[in-house]
């Protein structure tokens, strides 16, 4: 069967909130807390420093996410793991910097979440996070994905005062052009290894380009003639052993890979969807977000 | 979900494999050369004419040496010599042809003997100025090289005639899909010069590029829109599917009737261990067309590439462990766009997210059985497979008929259209179209008599013309 023509994974239901400002960390973590129960998440418990939320995926799939408040760089920050209900695996703890003039923009539904900073490219000190639970092919060209118990990942931009930012989807799709460190999957109780030299055995969502190789000044988008974006899956891969295949683990709900170069930021619509970009500025495509739950419930991915 | 619009790739099922049949080893070019032809015409190409083997001598012949006879050249064993009447008498002899010169002028000894060669038959010859005569074989296509010429002027060499063979011409889109892309790919397939080469000339929107094959045995696939060139024991490994070496591929990319292009065509090829491009030119080449337009080597990100999922250190495979199969999507250089976009698709192909030795593998998709044409083995990890029109157990679909075509010698005047020689038209050729094969342009047709048609939009004017009729 030749790849074409796969669908959306939909899955209801589908929040933005805008968090113009908060007043003090507390209250953004307040903030952030009731829009993710606002997409669907579920709280689950207090843990030290905050509270303890459960995402659920439309397959039956699980996963932790930890809201808390910590100090990690020598400051008080708000700090987001996702943790595996099955082995405890627990992602890197990604960082959001607080600042009283800051704003936030959280879209979120009950497996997922994507968190950045309108007009924010990236900040070292933490301005962008997402992660949560990707569809698992069942049924077609991706078949038989049999005996899943487990499976989510994460990124996140802040590494630090000082440091580089990492490489994550509000800059990058694929490889990243930062840092690695901070990406993170799990599949079956298994941690997604980091390769600290090699960015591109790292997770990533997969983009449709050129085959050839990567150039400072790639003279092309892969867009038809046209102007039209190709519109893809964003399939969430990564390699198990290092230097392995890549392996797609799934597909990120409520969300598609537009194959231009587009702002972030920008609404848009397409096929009855509202949508937002999330990437900002990347060669190689974009990836678009639902911003409002769809009326017709799709979930055809595969 | 949205798709790339109309890229899904199309199955063609015209595809023919020639493996281990087209020798351009010294000696066998001429059988090679007919068999890529023949090939190609089983396929749906259509015979444009032949081309005639060529040599040449040159002056001094011997004019202007009365005093003596003078044999000035042998041709396929006939030797052609000088004598003056007024002096000598006819030189005689079993392979002794006489020719008078009794002019006492270079002209009128270089007319004579052009003429006496051109009454053997074998070649016509042709004055080309003063110091030149042109031999043209009439043996016809590749019948027609390797006759033997043998100059004894005092600076003439021996040059036996080449370049005789076929000129074929792919399909339109147009015609057959209804699809975006007008372009033809005319090839013309010789023997090279010196003889022993075997020469193939592509020529797209009316510019030629030039690929001279190497001695050896090669392979060929086809389909309507494509034709791959491959030596066999040249396969070697590394070879990129953004950048072909050690083979030549001519080819239409199936363009979607709503995207903003009218044409669109490549040739790719590389100098390989043994092959030559002109004169010297030793690099991998890409010629590519958009629209008309052409660019040369542009390559990689920027130019010529295949697009499909990406990744420079890892193959990509699907969850259970599989590699991907997706559409064959060609990005080539647009120059009104200053840089690379999606222009189509390679027909009859998809990629295969892992490599594949080149030719090593039959692989079956859509119930057609396909083989590995490139691959890479590094930064972007995969494998382009093409139909071959081979079977492997279960039997290939066969092809559907070709549309049943009239061709023929028209002379074109604006909206009328009057038959010179080839098939006469009847009834059922109204409403259909007709190609003017001089411009490639496409006009509907209005059955008037056997012998009249009227055009629609208009025609060149005052024109003869091969003409196509696609029923």
């Amino acid at each position: 069967m030749v790849l074409n023509n796969t669908g959306y994974a939909i899955v209801k239901p589908c929040a933005q909130t805008l968090i113009q400002s908060a007043v003090d960390l507390d209250n953004l973590i307040d903030k952030i807390y009731a829009a993710l129960i606002r997409g669907g998440w579920q709280f689950n418990s207090f843990v030290t420093n905050g509270r303890r939320l459960l995402g659920t995926s439309p397959q039956g799939l699980k996963v932790f996410l930890d809201l808390t408040k910590d100090t990690p760089f020598g400051y008080q920050t708000l700090c987001i793991n996702l943790k595996s209900l099955i082995t405890g695996i627990v992602s890197p703890r990604y960082v959001l910097d607080f600042r009283v003039e800051y704003s936030w923009r959280v879209i979120s539904y009950p497996c997922g979440f994507f968190i950045s900073r309108p007009g924010v490219h990236g900040d070292a000190r933490g301005s962008a996070i997402c992660g949560g639970i990707p569809r698992t092919p069942t049924n077609c060209s991706l078949d038989l994905a049999q005996g899943v118990s487990d499976v989510w990942f994460s990124f996140g931009d802040g590494l630090g005062p000082g440091v580089d930012i990492a490489a994550n989807p509000r800059i990058n799709i694929d490889d990243g052009v930062k840092n690695i460190f901070n990406q993170f999957g799990s599949y079956n109780g298994h941690a997604a290894p980091i390769n600290n030299i090699l960015r591109k055995d790292s997770p990533q969502i997969l983009r449709l380009s050129s085959a050839g190789a990567d150039s400072g000044t790639p003279g092309c988008h892969p867009t038809l003639i046209t102007g039209e974006d190709i519109v893809y899956p964003a399939f969430i891969s990564w390699p198990n052993p290092l230097q392995s295949p890549h392996i797609i683990r799934g597909q990120i709900y409520n969300a598609a890979i537009w194959s231009s170069s587009r702002q972030g930021d920008q609404a848009a619509n397409r096929d009855g969807y509202d949508w937002i970009s999330y990437t900002d500025a990347y060669t190689w495509g974009t990836l678009m977000l639902l911003t409002t739950t769809p009326i017709s419930l799709g979930n055809v991915a595969f | 979900m949205s798709t790339p619009i109309g890229l899904n790739g199309i199955t063609l099922q015209s595809s023919q494999r020639a493996n281990n049949q087209i020798s351009t080893v010294l000696g066998q070019e001429n059988d090679g050369i007919d068999r890529i032809k023949d090939t190609l015409l089983k396929i749906s190409w259509k015979f444009i004419e032949d081309v005639k083997a060529t040599s040449s001598i040159f002056a001094p012949f011997g004019w202007g040496y009365l005093s003596f006879l003078s044999n000035v050249v042998t041709i396929d064993g006939t030797k052609f010599v000088f004598y003056d009447p007024a002096y000598q008498s006819p030189p005689s002899g079993p392979d002794i042809f006489p020719v008078s010169n009794a002019s006492g002028s270079s002209a009128g000894a270089q007319s004579n003997l052009a003429s006496a060669i051109s009454a053997t038959g074998l070649v016509n010859a042709t004055i080309q100025d003063d110091q030149n005569i042109i031999l043209t074989a009439t043996g016809y296509g590749t019948a027609g090289n390797g006759i033997s010429i043998i100059g004894q002027g005092s600076v003439s060499v021996t040059h036996d005639t080449a370049g005789g063979g076929w000129k074929i011409q792919s399909r339109s889109q147009t015609l057959l899909y209804g699809r975006g892309n007008t372009d033809r790919i005319l090839l013309t397939v010789r023997s090279g010069a010196p003889s022993g080469s075997t020469q193939l000339d592509f020529e797209i929107d009316g510019q030629i590029v030039n690929y001279r094959m190497a001695q050896g045995i090669w392979e060929l696939y086809a389909n309507d829109f494509s034709v791959y060139f491959r030596e066999i024991g040249q396969l070697v490994g590394g070879l990129d599917i953004y950048r072909l070496n050690t083979n030549v591929w001519g080819c239409l990319p199936l363009v979607p009737d709503n995207f903003p292009i009218s044409s669109s065509a490549f040739v790719a090829f590389g100098s390989g261990f043994l092959t030559s491009i002109g004169q010297s030119n030793s690099f991998n080449q890409v010629e590519s067309w958009v629209d008309g337009t052409r660019i040369t080597n542009a390559q990689g990100q920027g130019g010529f590439s295949l697009v499909c999922y990406h990744n420079e250190a890892e193959r990509i495979f699907d969850i259970t462990g599989q590699p991907l199969l997706q559409p064959a999507l060609l990005s080539l250089f647009v120059s009104f766009l200053g840089e690379s976009r999606i222009v189509g698709c390679i027909p009859d192909a998809f990629i295969y997210s892992d490599y594949i030795p080149i030719d090593q593998q039959v692989f079956m998709a859509d119930g057609l059985y396909y083989r590995s044409m490139e691959f890479s083995n590094s930064a972007t990890f995969g494998t382009l497979f093409m139909t071959t029109g081979e079977t492997v157990g279960n039997p290939v679909p066969p092809p559907p008929p070709p549309p049943q075509s009239f061709t023929g010698i028209a002379s074109v005047d604006g909206a009328n259209l009057t038959y010179t020689s080839g098939d006469q038209y009847t009834p059922a050729m109204d409403g259909k179209s007709v190609t003017i094969l001089f411009d490639n342009s496409i006009h509907t047709i209005h059955f008037v008599d056997p012998t009249h048609l009227t055009l629609v939009p208009p025609g060149p004017t005052g024109l003869s013309t091969s003409i196509q009729i696609t029923l």
